[in-house]
């Protein structure tokens, strides 16, 4: 008996079907993670337009988006917060009558999130804000977006590229911890 | 192209789960209903609350993110600890978040099996059950407002039979000392003795005596005051002596005795006696009772037997006072500040109590966080009593042996979790606050107290004024404790006492304490008052002689001492498993029990470390593994407290042995015999021995200190002709930490600090068998019998070296130099190769063998500033990085540079003795940086290797060479 199977490739490299669609996946993959930024975000519970209320109202990024100055979180705005101005404006528009909803049931909006650094990622906000960077810099121009969506994919090139272009820290420590 | 079936299948599979990729993917993101004022999402916020984990009453701050505490640390302005915290305090956190609390009211069902209650339901049935009996309540130790609303509640349904238990209960110290446990000001002490008290460990408030004691030692005009140990075993306390004098359990007391200064001109020498008894040295006992006598501010410390507390407090009154009250000459053992440990009720009261239970003079039982059925000795028959009692209700947060046997379960909320006050001192008001919200269905105890008064029949407004125990402390503090201060709500005096934690002479206020509450007919307790002390005598014959015969172990008895873990203390930190997996500081045991035995012992014996012996005295019978150590008196067996719980939780239950019911007296004599087989001890696998490479040095007190060897600067500087690779640039900053070994006591409070700030798994017993631990910094322990420092502690972190030997040999970069000079482990590249771990000469890496589990809600507890490794990765010390980045972030906010103390990490935080200077290497400056340049006591670990580390030791100071 000789013992040549070493020699063979193995199998997987003889299944043509099996590495098409481990090729077709990977494509599929990277794909979706880019078309995700291009196309319109996520259906939010509550059809909130950034268009409207940042673009046409031109209501300013930090009175919802409160502690974006002072924090490594921007802040998402309170239920409250937005009855501050809906509990006149526009009360019967059905979306917005689903805010009182929530409201008067206690419930918080399940907003599905946009915007993520991984775990490992620690990002705040607040320093580069205090360095004067736009909000639309990384979160592009949410003023024509009605649905939000990521304008760029976080990922350690974009964030590295812009480091370095500001001679800002390109340390692993600044970030990753 | 033809698919087969199988390959049909695989494809469908993948697409779908593709597809899964594409569609999911988005978090959500809830935001709140109404906006909290003080709180800032990803900015902690700070809270201030007494630390109840034993009854020292340290002040504590707690971090809180996002609503959830996730860090203790001591309160910068508290009196007893200054900021500083020991490792059962840094372990509070998992007191609150122990997945085995209980998280709703139980009541006993016909089958015996708990089942769930609804409170309205639990509080009627057990206020009519209640109502006309005979009552009688069991409390840890409570001061304030919980115990005042406690005996007035019992009054309320006609009863007295408070009985404040604790296992650890000083009877000792109040016997010897006119009723009271009086303060000790070590830190004025030039000559300390301790008789058997662990004051470095549990014994009566911890950290404030580590950190007088580090006073103490600090050496003044060349001096410094000494530190003799005298007990039956090497504690960690006896290992930061001077000198130490081991004798069996008891025979402190014939020390004690004759050290006495009223021997001074008679014709008779106690200590050839007691020294030929124990086999000591005669010389170097007399020079210690000589320098003892003739100290300018000697100090004995009373812990051991009755015997031997007084004997020591003797000590401190050598003189006959004519004054009406007890009074030590130098004034260093207080009785006029008493501590809270005072009250705690005798012995015999616990024994009434029993007697009377199991005569059935009993109907109903409260327990609130004392755990008798554990901790009693089986003798006392209090198991066996509870069973007469009718009814007995249960108010612990925790399933304890004691909480086992209750008929109704109205779980109080855990201590962080509640208002209240605790006074460890008279002039010292500790204010509580809940730091968050309740995360069971459960209710504070003084509103449980009130609402079964109220279920009972009795009016709360008439007899506690208030409807609920907020209302109760707001009143009583401002009728009782500070009285003309506006009290309504949100009056900023009240405000100010929540912000900084309580009260206490400079809190805040002008006016003095005050202690008018005494007459202001509210029930408080009373401070017993001191009566003086027997006047010791000046021997006229000799029959005043020590006598030995009493407690001379006769041929072949072996003395039991049990002391208090320094973890566990009485048993109530079994169930938090940092306290678990924090390696004993001498014996390095985890996760379970162990008896010391000595050589010569043992070999009688015929049993080896790991051997399985039998302890057993009238019935009640312990299984432990032996540890054979030198450092145990012969004839002695001693074992820690704390463990064998038969409940409380999951951490807690079946680990070790529970020695407590074996302990019918102080040291009683056991019957061992060993098992026949073996059972290894779980223990961290350090060396024992530094086998000559010097790791801890040492420089005698008498000597003047001289650096040895150049210190190699970990900047560019620091690179000389031997090195091949030049040294990194550094941007701004290049952080360093100095270590004084001279400080450091061995408590591990650094290390309980450090796991509760970078989420570090925790892997039990197994894990710790396989050399799996994951603490990044340790406290090595290194034992030499033959030195006159036999036990040296070595707090041992990542030395973020320059010449770092774990950077070159990763193959993907995961270890690296960080621009401000610390070595990064970056998660998100690390593959799991090991290689630096390997190439590491301090042995601080660690490796996650697994995805660690924090059980609900224990995951609420970890630090969003730190990532959660996960499998496959490598992690170690990082300076706290998070510290660090916040502090600059913060800095450059404020538009100022970073200032030396800025940025502390976690383990510097907490050490009471402030073993730790963290700092910038570049700024000329800081503390760090004169301790580089000018510290004669500075010294590199493994120097030869040349790595430049930034952690400078400071070599200890021993006496002798």
């Amino acid at each position: 008996m000789t013992h040549t199977s070493y020699l063979m490739p193995h199998t997987w490299v003889r299944r043509p079907t099996l590495v098409l669609f481990l090729v077709v996946l990977t494509i599929a993959v990277v794909a979706a993670a880019r078309l995700r930024s291009l196309q319109p975000g996520p259906e939010q519970p509550i059809p909130f337009s950034h268009r409207v209320h940042a673009g046409d109202k031109e209501i300013g990024c930090f009175f919802c988006h409160q502690f974006a100055m002072n924090s490594s979180n921007a802040g998402m705005p309170s239920v409250e917060k937005c009855l501050l101005c809906h509990n006149v404006i526009a009360m019967r528009f059905p979306p917005i009558a689903k805010i009182h909803t929530y409201y008067s049931r206690d419930e918080g909006i399940p907003w599905k999130r946009v915007n993520r650094v991984p775990d490992f990622v620690h990002f705040s906000h607040e320093p580069h804000l205090a360095r004067g960077f736009d909000c639309g810099r990384c979160h592009g121009n949410v003023r024509e977006m009605d649905r939000v969506s990521q304008a760029n994919v976080f990922t350690m090139d974009f964030c590295i590229k812009c480091h370095r272009q500001n001679k800002a820290s390109q340390s692993c420590f600044v970030c990753h911890y | 192209m033809r698919i087969s079936r199988r390959g049909f299948l695989q494809g469908i599979g993948v697409s779908f789960g593709g597809f899964g990729l594409m569609t999911l993917g988005y978090d959500r993101l809830v935001p709140y209903i109404h906006q909290p004022d003080e709180l800032v999402p990803g900015v902690s916020t700070w809270y201030a609350t007494s630390c109840r984990e034993c009854p020292a009453g340290c002040g504590m701050v707690l971090r809180s993110r996002e609503s959830r505490v996730v860090k203790c640390e001591g309160n910068p302005h508290h009196p007893v600890n200054r900021g500083r915290l020991c490792a059962r305090g840094q372990a509070a956190l998992h007191g609150l978040y122990d997945p085995d609390r209980i998280k709703g009211p139980l009541r006993r069902d016909s089958s015996g099996e708990f089942t769930a209650a609804k409170w309205d339901e639990a509080v009627s049935a057990v206020g009519a059950e209640l109502k006309g009996k005979r009552i009688a309540f069991v409390t840890d130790l409570q001061t304030g407002s919980l115990a005042s609303l406690t005996r007035e509640w019992l009054a309320a349904l006609g009863s007295d039979r408070l009985v404040t238990y604790e296992p650890i209960d000083y009877e000792n110290i109040k016997t010897a000392a006119g009723g009271v446990v009086p303060s000790f000001n070590i830190a004025a002490a030039d000559h300390l003795i301790s008789f058997g008290a662990d004051f470095l460990e549990t014994w009566i408030s911890p950290v404030e005596y580590a950190r007088r004691f580090a006073e103490m030692r600090q050496i003044k005009n060349g001096k410094r005051a000494r530190f003799v140990y005298v007990g039956p075993r090497m504690s960690m306390t006896a290992a930061n002596a001077d000198e130490r004098i081991i004798v069996p359990p008891g025979a402190e007391a014939q020390v004690a005795e004759a050290f006495s200064p009223k021997w001074l001109g008679v014709a008779y020498d106690p200590l050839t006696p007691v020294a030929h008894k124990y086999g000591l040295d005669k010389r170097s006992l007399s020079r210690v009772s000589n320098e003892f006598i003739h100290a300018k501010a000697p100090l004995a410390l009373p812990g051991g037997s009755a015997e031997t507390a007084r004997a020591s407090m003797a000590l401190n009154a050598p003189e006959t006072s004519s004054e009406a009250k007890w009074r030590s000459p130098t004034g260093l053992a207080d009785p006029g500040r008493p501590h809270a440990v005072t009250h705690i009720s005798s012995r015999s009261e616990m024994t009434a109590l029993t007697a009377d239970m199991e005569a059935g003079k009993i109907d109903a039982l409260v327990v609130f966080g004392a755990n008798p059925v554990y901790s009693l000795p089986q003798s006392a028959g209090f198991k066996e009593a509870l069973k007469h009692v009718k009814t007995v209700v249960s108010l612990s947060s925790y399933m304890d042996e004691t909480t086992a046997q209750a008929h109704w379960v109205l779980p109080s909320s855990a201590p962080l979790e509640t208002w209240g006050d605790y006074s460890p001192y008279p002039d010292t008001i500790n204010l509580m606050q809940p730091v968050m919200g309740q995360l069971f269905d459960t209710k504070q105890t003084g509103d449980i107290l009130i609402e079964l008064a109220k279920a009972s029949g009795v009016e709360p407004r008439s007899v506690f004024h208030a409807e609920t125990f907020y209302d109760y402390l707001r009143r009583r503090w401002g009728i009782a404790i500070a009285p003309g201060e506006a009290q309504g709500a949100g009056s900023p005096e009240w405000e100010s006492h929540v912000q900084i934690g309580g009260r206490w002479p400079g809190s805040g206020e002008a006016a003095t304490p005050t202690t008018g509450y005494q007459t202001m007919g509210w029930s408080v307790e009373p401070i017993p008052s001191a009566v003086p002390a027997p006047p010791p005598t000046a021997p006229s014959d000799m029959s005043d002689r020590p006598d030995l015969s009493d407690i001379s172990p006769r041929k072949g008895d072996i003395k039991l001492h049990a002391y208090p873990h320094i973890y566990f203390y009485d048993g109530r930190g079994a169930n938090r498993r940092w306290l678990q997996e924090m390696p004993d500081p001498i014996i390095h045991g985890v996760w379970g029990t162990w008896a010391e035995l000595h050589p010569r012992t043992a070999s009688k014996l015929g049993v080896e470390t790991n051997d399985l012996i039998d302890i057993s005295r009238r019935g009640a019978a312990i299984r432990v593994p032996v540890y054979v150590t030198s450092g145990v008196a012969p004839d002695t067996v001693a074992v820690p407290i704390g463990e064998g719980h038969e409940e409380y939780g999951r951490y807690a239950r079946g680990i070790g042995a529970n020695v407590l019911p074996l302990l019918d007296t102080e040291s009683p004599t056991v019957e061992i015999t060993p098992a026949g087989e073996s059972k290894w001890l779980t223990r961290i696998k350090g060396a024992i021995s530094q086998n000559g490479r010097n790791i801890v040095q040492t420089t005698p007190l008498d000597k003047p200190f001289r650096r040895e060897e150049e210190i190699a600067l970990p900047l560019p500087a620091g690179y000389k002709w031997k090195d091949f690779y030049p040294g990194h640039e550094h941007a701004g900053h290049r952080w360093a930490m100095a270590i004084d070994l001279d400080k450091c006591i061995g408590c591990g409070a650094c290390v309980t600090a450090c796991y509760a700030e970078n989420n570090l798994g925790v892997v039990g017993p197994d894990g710790i068998y396989r050399k799996r631990e994951m603490s990044w910094i340790r406290i090595d322990r290194y034992v030499d019998w033959k030195s006159q420092s036999p036990i040296l502690f070595q707090p041992m972190l990542c030395q973020h070296c320059d010449a770092a030997p774990c950077e070159p040999v990763c193959p993907v970069y995961a270890s690296a130099h960080s621009e401000e000079g610390v070595n990064m482990q970056i998660y998100n590249r690390c593959v799991g190769t090991r290689y630096c771990a390997n190439n590491c000469p301090y042995k601080v890496r660690r490796f996650n063998w697994f995805d660690y589990e924090w059980p609900s809600p224990m995951h609420y507890q970890l630090n969003p500033d730190v990532t959660v490794r996960s499998r496959g990765v490598m992690e170690k010390c990082t300076f706290c990085i998070q510290r660090i980045r916040e502090a600059e972030i913060v800095a450059k906010h404020e538009g100022r540079k970073l200032k030396d103390g800025d940025i502390v990490p976690a383990c510097a935080q907490t050490c009471p003795t402030g073993v730790f200077a963290f700092g910038d290497l570049m700024d000329p400056d800081s503390q760090v940086s004169k301790a580089f340049r000018d510290d004669p006591r500075a010294y590199q670990v493994l120097a030869e290797l040349n790595t430049k580390t930034a952690v400078l030791y400071l070599k200890k100071i021993v006496e002798g060479s």
